[in-house]
């Protein structure tokens, strides 16, 4: 099955990312991606939020605006995460890379199923 | 963290002055209001009635409401300044003393109280061609509104019932009309209230020197009788608030305990208070309601309209909406002085 060669082979880069960082290192990094992308995302939401109240009427197109928000947030978290990793060892040899690309596609992932429940489900049964 | 901090530390210390300068555009609160265009809401979400649950209704009856934002920032001023949809306003000085959390509680008992005197409208209107309806309501006088110099000034609540106050020569007034004369030769006096939770308190009222008044704004409103009244009726937690619904929320109730079927088919939608008599009353934010209402594809707008002489009449106001930003106004805006009004104009329609 190529999915369960995927899954093997992806537990073997994940196993060698682990062992050349330390699970320390990691988390460290994944919550300095995660601080500096809030930093940089926050005001965007913010802006977003106070155009919306004053454009309700376009409630649908600030949610597909939401969504890239939290695209660009995901994709900017690992991305920094990634940095973090590379300064902390600059010779590394595991691909630290695709297995933080991997990561934020799932979390793509939640956010358009979250982004799809709103524009679909949520948002029209609060506007009926 | 330390590793990006240090590698981003020159660029953080470039922009954190013009960050934290962004942030209070973002945050920081200015005494301006803003009234934007925000979106319809079906009566049925408000107000449940558990009656004449066969009955098809083929049309829909909403309320509009707007976003009215009572301490904008200067980011949305900004913003707001440059589009045509929005009205920005200094904050009403009457407003000006409430926190933001103080002008929701006014704005929700305006609600409130609006859903009874709909209630009432409609049941004694409904009562008429159906006599399994029953209404019956009190009147209380309410806390409406509370001046900075009113002592006591967190203990009372928005909606708390005024019960008495001991005036002088140990008189007790229980009316608005009576209380300046009873109260006129002390500088304090006991007033006895009674909470959400039905528990009475008293607290001692002292008269500001300046104004010579308590600061204590009180209000007297018919509130439904649970008991006399028949369909009962359930009246669900909204974030709406305000008052300008309760024209339309008369007509969705007296809808439901009639037989016919007065939305013809219509997408209804309107704006404008409810008189305990049936009349209608004049709102605020007419401009942001029509456009609202338009981007919503109503079939049909009714608006207060009491003085075709009066620059700042509901409809006369609506109609220089429509004419500002090209929306025929013809057959879809109809200015109405009563809730029978209503009634009236849609009975038309169906002829």
């Amino acid at each position: 099955m190529d999915v369960k060669r995927m899954l093997f082979a992806l537990r073997i880069k994940w196993e060698t990312v682990r062992k050349e960082f330390g699970f320390k290192a990691i988390l460290d990094a994944l919550f300095a991606g995660f601080v500096y992308a809030l930093l940089c995302v926050f005001p965007l939401v913010a802006v977003l939020t106070e155009l919306l109240l004053l454009s309700m009427h376009r409630v649908y197109t600030f949610t597909v605006f939401y969504i890239l928000a939290a695209l660009g947030f995901v994709w900017l978290w690992h991305r920094l995460a990634f940095l973090t990793l590379k300064l902390k060892r600059p010779d590394h040899e595991s691909d630290a890379r695709g297995v933080l690309r991997l990561l934020s596609r799932v979390w793509m992932a939640l956010v358009l199923v979250a982004g799809l429940l709103f524009l679909i489900v949520f948002i029209p049964a609060m506007t009926a | 963290m330390n590793e990006l901090t240090n590698r981003a530390w020159p660029v953080v210390r470039i922009l954190l002055v013009p960050y934290l300068l962004f942030m209070f555009l973002l945050f920081y609160p200015i005494d301006y209001e803003i009234d934007a265009p925000g979106g319809i809401t079906e009566v049925s979400r408000t107000i449940e009635i558990a009656y004449n649950q066969d009955k098809v209704i083929e049309g829909s009856i909403s309320t509009t409401y707007i976003m009215a934002i009572p301490r904008t920032t200067f980011f949305m001023f900004i913003t707001g300044y440059f589009n045509p949809y929005v009205t920005i306003s200094k904050l009403s000085t009457g407003n000006a003393s409430y926190t933001n959390d103080e002008l929701r509680q006014i704005s929700y008992l305006d609600k409130e109280t609006s859903v009874d005197a709909s209630i009432i409208v409609a049941y004694q209107a409904a009562s008429l061609v159906n006599p399994e309806v029953e209404i019956g309501y009190v009147s209380k006088i309410l806390v409406f509104g509370k001046a900075e110099y009113l002592s006591h000034y967190d203990e009372i609540e928005f909606g708390d019932e005024f019960v008495q106050v001991l005036g002088d020569d140990g008189a007790i007034v229980t009316d608005i009309a009576g209380i300046a004369a009873a109260t006129a030769l002390l500088d304090a006096y006991d007033f006895t209230f009674k909470n959400a939770d039905g528990e009475d308190y008293t607290l001692t009222l002292a008269k500001d020197t300046a104004t010579g008044k308590f600061g204590v704004t009180l209000k007297t409103y018919h509130l439904v009788d649970r008991e006399a009244t028949y369909p009962l009726y359930e009246n669900p937690q909204s974030n709406i608030g305000g008052p300008s619904g309760g024209l339309l929320q008369t007509l969705y109730v007296y809808n439901i305990l009639v037989t016919e079927d007065v939305t013809r088919g219509l997408k209804i939608a309107g704006t404008g208070t409810i008189g305990y008599d049936g009349s209608a009353g004049y709102i605020g934010g007419v401009r942001q309601k029509i456009l609202t209402a338009w981007f919503a594809g109503v079939d049909v707008f009714f608006i207060p309209h009491l003085d075709d002489g009066y620059y700042n009449d509901n409809y006369v106001e609506a109609l220089r909406v429509c004419e500002d930003v090209g929306i025929d106004p013809e057959g879809w805006l109809i200015g109405v002085a009563s809730f029978q009004d209503v009634l009236d104009r849609l009975a038309e329609r169906g002829e």
